[in-house]
């Protein structure tokens, strides 16, 4: 990778943003690249204004925003465990702290107003 | 060239040369061509003996003829490549990176992400510097 920055001149926060809106969101404990995601830097034409990288362009400030908040996720939730850290490269530990704010939130609200309890079952039914 | 041999042979044997081939055996005397072997081991000893000494053959069992119904045995099950779970058994054991690591990355984008406010600049940045390096290689379509 430093060879291609070097051969491109791109910057270190540069390389930064291209390595991580290519992460797989659903192994970022174990950070990995999507190769499809990452080749996408370079197949795509940038030639012009074109609508594909437009949307390219939109979607990766998205991942960004969304890695950097996964990231903090992380972070948080290692500093809290006092053993066993090898345990935040397990698919059960990364599912469970990142779900776990949206499920706390959602179960607060319903708590807080169980009519909504039907009106969710429904909107899944539909 | 003949005499020097049989000079050799008088001197070696001490006897004469016309009593030299009187000695010899009949069938040595002309050159007959070697006997077709029947068995495997060429008429070796080893022949003689497995006939004479090795115990007899027993009879293999003869299994039920089935006639042929067009179904065959099924082939030798192929080992099963260990099962890939997760997108991280991929990944070889050595190139996986340590919590450690990982909570260093994180923190490192995290600075980053305060450094850039808003990446939509430098994701054009990006992209033209990109556009650049490849048409240092010429057209590529």
């Amino acid at each position: 990778m430093r060879e291609i920055q070097e051969a491109i001149g791109l910057t270190e926060d540069e390389l930064y943003i291209i390595l991580f809106t290519s992460l797989d969101h659903d192994n970022l404990n174990n950070l990995i690249v999507l190769a499809g995601e990452f080749t996408k830097w370079f197949n795509l034409n940038f030639e012009g204004e074109s609508r594909d990288e437009i949307d390219f362009r939109e979607n990766k400030c998205e991942i960004w925003v969304a890695t950097g908040a996964l990231a903090q996720v992380i972070i948080d939730g290692y500093s809290v465990l006092e053993k066993n850290h090898k345990d935040i490269l397990t698919k059960y530990w990364w599912e469970h702290n990142r779900y776990l704010k949206f499920a706390d939130q959602v179960g607060q609200k319903l708590q807080e107003q169980p009519d909504l309890m039907p009106e969710l079952r429904e909107l899944f039914r539909s | 060239m003949a005499r020097i041999l049989t000079q050799q042979l008088e001197i070696i044997t001490g006897q004469e040369p016309d009593q030299l081939m009187m000695n010899l055996p009949i069938e040595n005397a002309a050159f007959t061509s070697p006997k077709k072997s029947t068995g495997k081991n060429f008429g070796s000893p080893a022949s003689k003996l497995s006939k004479s000494t090795s115990p007899a053959k027993k009879k293999r069992p003869q299994t039920a003829q089935v006639k042929s119904s067009g179904y065959s045995p099924s082939p030798a099950k192929p080992k099963k490549p260990a099962q890939v779970k997760n997108l991280i058994d991929l990944v070889k054991k050595r190139d996986r990176v340590a919590p450690e690591e990982v909570i260093k990355y994180l923190q490192e984008l995290l600075q980053c992400q305060k450094r850039l406010a808003d990446p939509l600049d430098d994701i054009e940045e990006i992209f033209n510097k990109i556009q650049a390096w490849k048409q240092g290689f010429g057209n590529l379509d």
